[in-house]
């Protein structure tokens, strides 16, 4: 009896002990829903966060600025851990860093040398986890993130995640998060790609919504437009593609299984089987990169076209290939098979493969049959 | 008491009638009990007396087929009217038995039956003359099913018996009866089906309920109390039922069935935490449908326990397991609260089986009331009041019916109780501690025997078994008795029957 | 209180011991072989299989010289016990306690073992026994999960760091789980009456199969890394690797801490057991409390973690040693006729 009542009060102990260090209570924390990096001119960085308001929604048709449901925080500091501890000063909550669905880094800031250091960095903090869509944007993170509002639905992240999940099945932005950035930069592979965005100032369409009825367009201040990829070289930032590369890089790496091409003022879907078919092989001469696609088509358009829509879209991929090879990016996965044809990891890393890779022969054979 | 009584009820009768008498006015308190009764009469001019307790006889059957008998026999003379001779020649009862100790003579009397006194016998004449009122056999109260037999068990430990009987109609049904308490001995029977139970489990049953050493034991859930494996364990290591059809299941599976007098209800065992599952509606439906309700029983027993705690643990420690859309919701509802999750689900689990508690004892004429006040007013007042999230309502109902998907009462409570300790775990550790309270439960329900039988069995440990545990399929492919049977039990399967 | 186990249970509870320190080691404790990890369990299987068959015919008949055999298994019970300890621990402390002592952290754990262990051996076997069913429903579910973005690919260059490094990792992981199989040592023919159980062989083939297919899933989840990453980062990248969305990750980390929990009671429990066979006099509870204390100890004593790093190759070197000698002792002395 008297070891029961010492094991009770030991157990007793462990729980009060442990329960000692409390989160805090779910309702008064702050969570980071977009993250924004920029860097500073003198050589900070400055983190911009939205974060969703707890207990005091909008009242249902109240379009005023003062009924908003988030907040915007920014601070600055030097590199991340001081400008991480500067938010966590300006904000009047514990900032929660669980949830984050988009990392938006400035392309300044992606540019510079120790951005992969600085995703890193960001990627190992404790309790931030790796889920977020990491984004490149063309200016401020910060403007970015202070234009993102809800267009079709209530909630932010939902309408973020649901929106962004929609380009990528598109193939309009890569698939990618900032852990498929993290894993990919350090590794042994292929360089990363995360998706590119722009910011615009354009008239708002005809026909929708607007405060006065028949009253003139306005102009919305900005709009953001993810249409593309962010290439990199060992971490860094060096370049973009425009909508139409990056959909041909989704169907190369296999991110999408269907491309819609314009023939003759007609859009027709061409859809991929069995993925992109990529090989590596390796010579005296050096390597050739080889990518072998099957296409089907069900558009009666198509009957006359297959050869012409075949050797554009060869030469589309080609010219894709070719201007990355020329930046010394490799993001379609070549790696990974011409890794497959060593046994080491140390032959591997030693067969000088960005070099190989550069100088490599590209064949492309495209197919397409009409059903 | 009770030197002087022990020592009157000790030894046997004498062959004076008067003496016998003067023993038993001693015994049974003749001028202060009013229910003792003490009927003289003559057999063929041999003089007699029925003790008797009112209430608990049967006044007519002892009149019409005892006392009748006995004064209108005429005996050839010289015949010696002894237990024997009436037994076989006068009395018109179909149970009657001689006895000659005192004690077994005093604890017939009062069980109901009739001690009949012969002058210059030494052995009286007990009469089954039992005849207290009893209450008819009727639906079960706490175990209903929608298809199946509605029969309950009742007060009277023949009747049950009888029950028995009639649902499994074999030969080898043998049932033993027993007494156990040193003081106010109470009747108990085991049933078991000879050739089938094991006959190590049937000893150990036999065993410890003569092991039992309390002056008193009244009712089966005392028994279970005694001879139970694991005292200290949350869950019980013994099925009670209600419903004569579940134990004669039982019976058929090699399990020892216990009954005993004033108790509605049979403990069976030895039983795994399986059996705890299992309703009886599951083998009358088809078994598509008992299946399906064996699962949903099986979630409901694991809501039960972990849900709460989950819910804890997840939003005090592990926000990012919970979808942002779904986590807005609970900081939405939780802004005003002023209470911390773990007092919220505390005060919501403290009430709702306050409610339950109070709705068990309260007049059945307000008890509708109580339904509409718990459920409706409190509940909603509460979130008015902001003294509870609406999400927590939820929880905590989900949680209850879970609770009460359980056909087992014991069961039941058992797991409250575990629930409890997981909310704390979750509460003070997080997930880590919901994932380390689960693993004791586990290891304790491995640890687990009941009748010395593994309490997970035949799953762990690994036992031939028909598909019948979690899943209830056909009866066809039902070939393999429980491993509670004993190796040769003639219940088994030939070989090629069935399809 | 006697401990014991019966064969069964001491096979079940060896089984998802060996797996589960088969994965944790080559998975986060120590992955120097990249790629190759996979072939490390089955490489392990040579020297393992071989020992615990020696073990389980020492058990059936010769085990009256096992006394030095029984010391050097709780030195090594001990040292691993530290470790898993730690694991449990550190993992207790990345995914939501980080602000509690992580010596704090180990103390709930060491509770709940000496709790499970005064159930006594077969409670462990048999919670490994339902662990076996329950097992593969969530890994199945995680790998469900996951599957979309698991990449046979990032299993090549097959042989990872070499040859060398992968039978070293062999050796490692062989004397890593040895302190896992101790249970085979230890179990008791009379404790059961009507076991089923697989044939050692095929147990221990099936464990390392089970192993090199948990590693092989875990590869492919993520690239190979350029540079060394931190205990922490492993753990993250297995458990929270930002593929599946955040709240499908609660299958994946019941099941991290289940394994790890078993294997610990499993290790626990050999330690309890053979303190008691070098101690017959005390009894079984007092054995638990001290075995786990003593692994406690360790564990405090244990300094950074992979400490134990350095010896790691040498345990099963050491191990098998002493049992080979007991077995040619023991079974050269009419051991063999007590078996016939």
């Amino acid at each position: 009896m008297r070891v029961t009542r010492l094991f009770a009060l030991a157990v007793a102990l462990c729980l009060i002990l442990g329960g000692c260090q409390r989160t805090g209570e779910l309702e008064n924390q702050a969570y980071v829903l977009i993250l924004g990096v920029d860097l500073l001119p003198e050589g900070g960085l400055r983190l911009t966060a939205r974060v969703p308001k707890v207990g005091n929604s909008a009242p249902e048709g109240d379009k005023s600025g003062g009924g908003s449901k988030y907040l915007t925080f920014a601070a600055e500091g030097d590199g991340w851990a001081g400008a991480r501890e500067a938010l966590e000063r300006a904000t009047p909550r514990p900032l929660n860093l669980s949830h984050i669905v988009l990392l938006v880094i400035s392309r300044a800031a992606a540019s510079e040398d120790g951005c992969f250091d600085l995703l890193r960095q960001i990627a190992e903090t404790p309790h931030l986890y790796t889920t977020a869509r990491l984004v490149v944007c063309a200016g401020d993170a910060g403007e970015f993130i202070g234009g993102l509002q809800t267009v079709i639905g209530t909630q932010l992240s939902a309408e973020l995640n649901a929106m962004l999940n929609h380009y990528a099945n598109e193939g309009f932005i890569p698939e990618s998060s900032l852990a498929d950035f993290y894993y990919a930069g350090g590794s042994v592979y292929s360089d990363p790609v995360a998706a590119y965005a722009t910011m615009s100032t354009a008239p708002r369409s005809e026909g929708a919504d607007s405060p006065e009825p028949g009253g003139s367009a306005e102009a919305v201040p900005m709009q953001q437009r993810y249409e593309g990829a962010a290439l990199f070289r060992e971490g860094r930032f060096i370049g973009a593609l425009g909508p139409e590369d990056t959909r041909l890089l989704g169907l190369i790496r296999g991110d999408i299984g269907a491309l819609t091409v314009d023939v003759d003022g007609s859009p027709v879907e061409l859809t991929l089987q069995g993925g992109a078919k990529r090989r590596v092989d390796m010579g005296e001469g050096g390597a050739l990169l080889r990518v072998d696609m099957d296409f089907k088509t069900l558009d009666a358009v198509m009957e006359n076209r297959l050869q012409s829509v075949s050797d554009r879209l060869r030469s589309s991929v080609m010219d894709l290939i070719a201007r990355c090879q020329a930046l010394g990016c490799e993001p379609f996965g070549f790696s990974e098979r011409a890794a497959a044809r060593y046994a080491t990891l140390n032959d591997w890393l030693s067969c000088d493969w960005r070099r190989l890779y550069a100088e490599a022969g590209v064949d492309i054979r495209v197919r397409m049959r009409k059903l | 008491m009770d030197r002087e009584t022990d020592a009157l009820t000790a030894g046997t009768l004498s062959t004076a009638l008067d003496d016998n008498v003067k023993r038993f006015r001693a015994i049974l308190r003749g001028g202060v009990n009013s229910d003792a009764q003490f009927r003289t009469l003559a057999c063929a001019g041999t003089a007699l007396c029925a003790v008797y307790l009112e209430g608990m006889a049967d006044d007519m059957k002892l009149s019409d087929f005892a006392l009748r008998a006995c004064e209108e026999h005429d005996a050839p003379p010289g015949t010696v009217i002894d237990a024997q001779y009436l037994i076989e020649r006068v009395l018109e009862i179909a149970q009657c038995e001689t006895e000659q100790r005192v004690r077994q003579i005093v604890e017939a009397v009062v069980s109901g039956r009739t001690a009949l006194l012969i002058d210059g016998c030494d052995e009286a004449v007990l009469l089954e003359t039992r005849g207290y009122p009893a209450r008819p056999v009727g639906r079960t109260s706490n175990e209903s099913v929608v298809i199946g037999a509605q029969e309950g068990f009742v007060e009277s430990l023949r009747t049950n018996m009888t029950l028995l009987r009639r649902y499994v109609n074999s030969h080898r049904l043998i049932t033993e009866c027993f007494t156990v308490g040193t003081r106010v001995p109470s009747h108990v029977a085991i049933a078991y089906l000879d050739g089938v139970a094991r006959s190590e489990a049937v000893n150990a049953v036999r065993a410890r309920l003569k092991r039992i050493d309390a002056p008193s034991v009244q009712g089966l859930g005392a028994i279970q109390q005694h001879i139970e494996d694991n005292p200290w364990a949350l869950l019980p290591q013994m099925l009670q039922t209600e419903r004569p059809d579940r134990a004669a299941s039982c019976l058929l599976d090699g399990q020892v069935v216990i009954l005993a007098d004033n108790s509605p209800c049979a403990l069976v065992t030895p039983v795994t935490l399986f059996h705890l599952l299992h309703a009886s509606d599951d083998s009358f439906a088809r078994w598509q449908y008992g299946s399906f309700l064996r699962l949903i029983r099986a979630s409901g027993m694991l809501i039960s326990v972990f849900l709460p705690g989950l819910y804890i643990a997840l939003t005090d420690y592990h926000m990012h397991l919970l979808p942002m859309s779904l986590l807005g919701s609970i900081s939405e509802a939780r802004a005003n609260v002023p209470f911390p999750i773990l007092i919220e689900i505390l005060i919501m689990e403290f009430s709702f089986y306050l409610i339950n508690e109070a709705g068990t004892r309260m007049p059945q004429q307000i008890g509708s009331a109580l339904g509409i006040v718990g459920a409706l007013i409190l509940g909603q007042a509460a979130v008015a009041a902001s003294i509870i999230s609406p999400i927590l309502i939820i929880i905590v109902a989900i949680t209850g019916l879970g609770n009460y998907a359980m056909p087992d009462f014991g069961f039941g409570i058992g797991l409250v109780i575990c629930r409890l300790f997981v909310i704390f775990c979750g509460a003070a550790l997080g997930l880590y501690g919901v994932c380390l309270a689960a693993f004791c439960l586990l290891v304790s329900l491995c640890g687990m025997r009941s009748l010395g039988c593994p309490y997970m069995a035949p799953v762990a440990p690994g036992r031939p078994h028909s598909p019948d545990l979690l899943l209830r399929l056909p009866v066809w492919l039902q070939r393999h008795p429980l491993f509670f049977a004993a190796r040769n039990s003639w219940m088994r399967t030939r070989e090629g029957d069935g399809r | 209180m006697k401990l014991r186990i019966s064969p069964s249970a001491a096979r079940a509870a060896g089984f998802v011991a060996f797996v589960a320190k088969a994965f944790l080691d080559n998975a986060v404790t120590a992955p120097s072989t990249h790629n190759g990890a996979w072939l490390c369990p089955l490489l392990a299987l040579l020297p393992v299989l071989p020992w615990a068959l020696c073990a389980d015919r020492l058990r059936r008949c010769g085990r009256r010289r096992c006394g030095p055999l029984y010391a050097v298994m709780l030195a090594l019970i001990l040292l691993d016990g530290a470790e898993n300890l730690s694991a449990i621990a550190r993992s207790a402390g990345y995914l939501a306690l980080d602000r509690v002592p992580v010596a704090l952290l180990a103390l709930p754990v060491c509770l709940a073992l000496f709790w499970c262990l005064t159930k006594n051996g077969d409670a462990v076997g048999y919670a490994a026994m339902l662990w076996t069913r329950l097992a593969p429903v969530l890994l199945i579910l995680v790998t469900a999960l996951q599957f979309r973005h698991l990449r046979p690919d990032w299993l090549r260059p097959l042989l990872g760091s070499g040859w060398r490094a992968i039978v070293s990792g062999g050796v490692r992981t062989a004397g890593r789980a040895l302190p896992c199989l101790a249970p085979l040592l230890l179990a008791d023919d009379e404790a059961e009456r009507d076991g089923r159980t697989l044939g050692l062989t095929v147990l221990l083939v099936l464990a390392a199969a089970l192993g090199a297919l948990l590693l092989t899933l875990h590869l492919m989840m993520t690239p190979t890394p350029l540079r060394p990453t931190q205990w922490v980062n492993r753990l993250d990248d297995l458990l929270v690797n930002g593929r599946a969305p955040l709240y499908t990750q609660l299958p994946m980390i019941s099941a991290w801490y289940a394994g790890l929990l078993h294997l610990l009671l499993c290790e626990g429990f050999g330690a309890a057991a053979l303190l008691q066979r070098l101690f017959p006099a005390l009894d079984g509870r007092l054995c638990s409390a001290l075995a786990v204390a003593s692994i406690g100890a360790a564990y405090a004593l244990q300094g950074t973690f992979g400490a134990s790093d350095a010896l790691s190759p040498w345990l099963y070197v050491v191990a098998a040693l002493i049992t080979a000698l007991t077995a040619l002792i023991s079974l050269g002395k009419g051991g063999r006729r007590q078996c016939a």
